[in-house]
């Protein structure tokens, strides 16, 4: 054989290797991080959104994964605590275990993790905490935020409340003895006052999270009877609460107003007051008109019902605006190859425009999403065992959220009664 | 101002009922055994998914007064096979350890059954309230209060208070309790079995806190964690009553339960840490609690 023609079957022999080579490492799976509550109370949030992230990865996967890379989810749980959850992800990352995160259904979590993973470099998406700091006290590079936040849930229930029942006069809150309930209470409060300085408070109760009895919290509310009470108990509280107030009767002369209110719709079932002004944490809810013939959207509920014998509620919509977002995000801005990922996150995250069957959502230069927030009434329906909403509304994103570079407190300071006139609710 | 009186004593008195099902279950067993029982979460929280879910199953949403025996019968049998269970396999290998042991062994059994509810019953909330819709609502000066939770409950703390007394003070198993809680050795040596008292004590102590569960359970969500909930309670109205004294511990839920009603009405910030400020104050001019006595410890 001539020194040529050895070379040449070297190199035939050799290209597959290479080839080889090549595809193993665009196979190299995606790792990505996700914590959500697996345990505990929270877990009502975060397991359907479990549920959401495993039904989409699979069908991405099925699909060949992204940019021929299958995704694999990583779970932490919530329910561990905030020390646990950043020791786990400082050994996972450590030791290169993860590539990406998907973090935070708990404000908490957001707080304490978001600078670790910065610290580490690595893209990471938040997907369900609402709190404000987030971005109005950091600087982040690496981090981003698809879901919304607390602002925006509670000005525009707030608008909605006043367009819906302009005679409102008392309101008073009843909201878990936490900053989820602290800070939502004082955000709709403050909307409310500024979008209507006559009304008042006449109670501002906040039990302890997981209480098993409102009997007194209820019995002053009887005795004061306000117009409207707000409230963002979730989970079991929530049940507890709307259980006990409705067997003694107290939404007959108070509406229940509840900007985190859609999550105990199916929970709840009947005993769920009608004529409650709800809203969903954004613009997704399963019968929201937006995605009603989307036929993605018509799947993605079907598949999540027969995968969980209930329909998506939002935090499943939240992890799912997150894996898509991070899915097109990569798609876009990514080559495949593992030491571009970063870059490749970043490129496609910055801007990105979601409009798809979570609804839409636009990434700012701050890194946080901004999307229109669906708010509607609730009125009892035959075709489902729990009420649905009416007169759904999408109260734009721009008015009901702080611009880039404002904080939240000097914002609402610029909230009046003329941006009553800018919205319109559907009758 | 006259409303609010009124209101607060009817809240207090119905709250100050679920506190003392609550605690007495863990203050009998604290009190006799001198072990400070975790497990008494556990037993609360069983008793609470039995009664909700068998009554569910049983009997339906439309509910009957067959849901008060399904109540009882929970708490009965949950109350022996578990009280015995843990006593037998985990306290008896306990008495003569440590104390700090014994009540690390019954952290364990607690452990064991959040997680073994976890596995049984899910994560997502129950909440099965025929019971209560049953008994309807009751108008009090314009409010609706529900008779399950004003008139019901109350009478079943009273009766299980004078049951407990009229038991320790005038049948004899009850004053062969009371001299094995006095002093074991003397007991045993007047031919007293001791250790059928401790396990006889225990599944009482259990089945006061299934009760306590089941009673609770028509009218609150049944989630992963009320256990835990209940535990820091039950030992805060238990401590500041005195161990073992039951009339204590009735006292100090009225007291905590008017003292936490009238907070909602007049300085609602201070409500979550009522009972615990009410402990603080009565142990700092009461070191061993209302009814508590100083006892020499031997050596």
């Amino acid at each position: 054989m001539t020194h040529f023609a050895l070379k040449a079957a070297v190199a035939a022999l050799a290209l597959p290797l290479t080839l080889g080579l090549g595809s193993a490492q665009a196979n190299e799976p995606l790792r990505v991080g996700v914590t959500t509550f697996l345990s505990g109370p929270g877990a009502v949030f975060g397991v359907p959104a479990k549920d959401a992230a495993d039904l989409l990865v699979a069908e991405i996967n099925a699909k060949g994964g992204i940019k021929g890379a299958p995704v694999e989810l990583i779970y932490l749980d919530e329910a561990k605590g905030i020390d646990d959850v950043v020791a786990q992800y400082k050994q996972l990352a450590t030791a290169g275990k993860v590539d990406l995160m998907i973090a935070g259904l708990s404000s908490s979590t957001c707080l304490a993790l978001a600078p670790v993973i910065e610290d580490f470099e690595m893209p990471a998406i938040l997907w369900d905490c609402g709190t404000h700091r987030i971005f109005e006290e950091n600087d982040f590079d690496y981090i981003y935020r698809t879901g919304d936040l607390t602002p925006p849930n509670n000005v525009s229930i707030a608008l909605y409340t006043l367009k819906h029942n302009p005679e409102i006069k008392t309101i008073a809150g009843i909201n878990p003895d936490y900053a989820f309930g602290r800070d939502n209470w004082e955000s709709f409060r403050t909307a409310m006052q500024a979008l209507d300085p006559d009304i008042k408070v006449v109670a501002e109760l906040f039990p302890k999270l997981g209480a098993s009895d409102y009997s007194s919290e209820i019995s002053r509310l009887s005795a004061l009877r306000p117009d409207v009470v707000f409230t963002t108990l979730w989970g079991g509280d929530m049940n507890t609460f709307i259980k006990q107030a409705s067997s003694r009767s107290l939404f007959n002369n108070s509406t229940l107003v509840s900007s985190n209110g859609e999550s105990a719709l199916q929970e709840l079932g009947d005993a769920f007051p009608e004529g409650a002004i709800i809203g969903a944490r954004g613009d997704s809810w399963f019968l929201g008109p937006r995605t009603a013939h989307n036929p993605e959207h018509t799947k993605f509920v079907e598949d999540f019902k027969a995968k969980t014998g209930h329909y998506p509620i939002f935090p499943a919509y939240h992890m799912a605006q997150s894996v898509t977002a991070l899915q097109q995000a990569l798609e876009k801005g990514w080559d495949g190859t593992p030491e571009n990922l970063t870059k490749g996150f970043l490129a496609g995250m910055d801007g990105l425009a979601l409009d798809n069957f979570t609804g839409q959502l636009t990434i700012r230069p701050d890194h946080q999403a901004i999307e229109d927030q669906i708010i509607g009434v609730t009125v009892k329906s035959p075709d489902y065992s729990f009420p649905i909403l009416k007169q759904m509304t999408y109260i734009p994103a721009e008015l009901i959220t702080p611009p880039v570079g404002t904080t939240t407190a000097e914002w609402a300071k610029t909230l009046s009664p003329k941006l009553l006139d800018q919205v319109t609710i559907a009758q | 101002m006259n409303q609010i009186v009124l209101l607060s004593l009817l809240d207090g008195v119905a709250m100050s009922s679920v506190l003392f099902l609550l605690a007495v279950g863990l203050s009998l067993i604290f009190g006799v055994m001198r072990i400070l029982n975790i497990a008494h979460g556990g037993f609360y929280a069983i008793g609470a998914y039995g009664a909700s879910l068998l009554g569910q199953y049983l009997i339906g949403a439309s509910g009957s007064w067959l849901n008060f025996i399904v109540l009882l019968l929970v708490a009965v049998v949950a109350g022996i096979v578990l009280g015995f269970a843990v006593e037998k396999l985990v306290l008896a290998k306990m008495y003569d350890k440590e104390h700090v042991l014994q009540i690390l062994s019954t952290f364990a059994v607690f452990m064991i059954l959040e997680d073994g509810q976890k596995l049984l019953f899910g994560v997502r909330p129950y909440f099965y309230d025929a019971p209560l819709v049953l008994l309807g609502t009751i108008d009090v000066a314009g409010i609706f209060y529900t008779r399950y939770q004003l008139v019901f409950l109350p009478i079943v703390a009273l009766l299980v208070l004078a049951s407990l007394m009229i038991f320790f003070r005038r049948t004899q198993t009850g004053k062969i309790i009371e001299a094995v809680i006095e002093d074991t050795e003397i007991s045993s040596t007047l031919g007293i079995n001791t250790k059928k008292i401790y396990t006889y004590t225990f599944i009482l102590g259990t089945f006061l806190a299934c009760l306590a569960g089941a009673l609770a359970s028509p009218s609150t969500s049944i989630v992963p964690g009320i256990g835990a909930e209940v535990i820091v309670l039950s030992f805060a109205i238990v401590a500041t009553a005195g161990l073992g004294n039951f009339f204590g511990t009735a006292l100090t839920s009225l007291i905590i339960g008017l003292a936490y009603s009238i907070s909602v009405y007049t300085y609602s910030e201070f409500t979550n840490v009522i009972p615990y400020l009410v402990m603080a104050l009565i142990l700092i001019v009461k070191p061993y609690g209302l009814f508590g006595k100083k006892e020499l410890a031997r050596l």
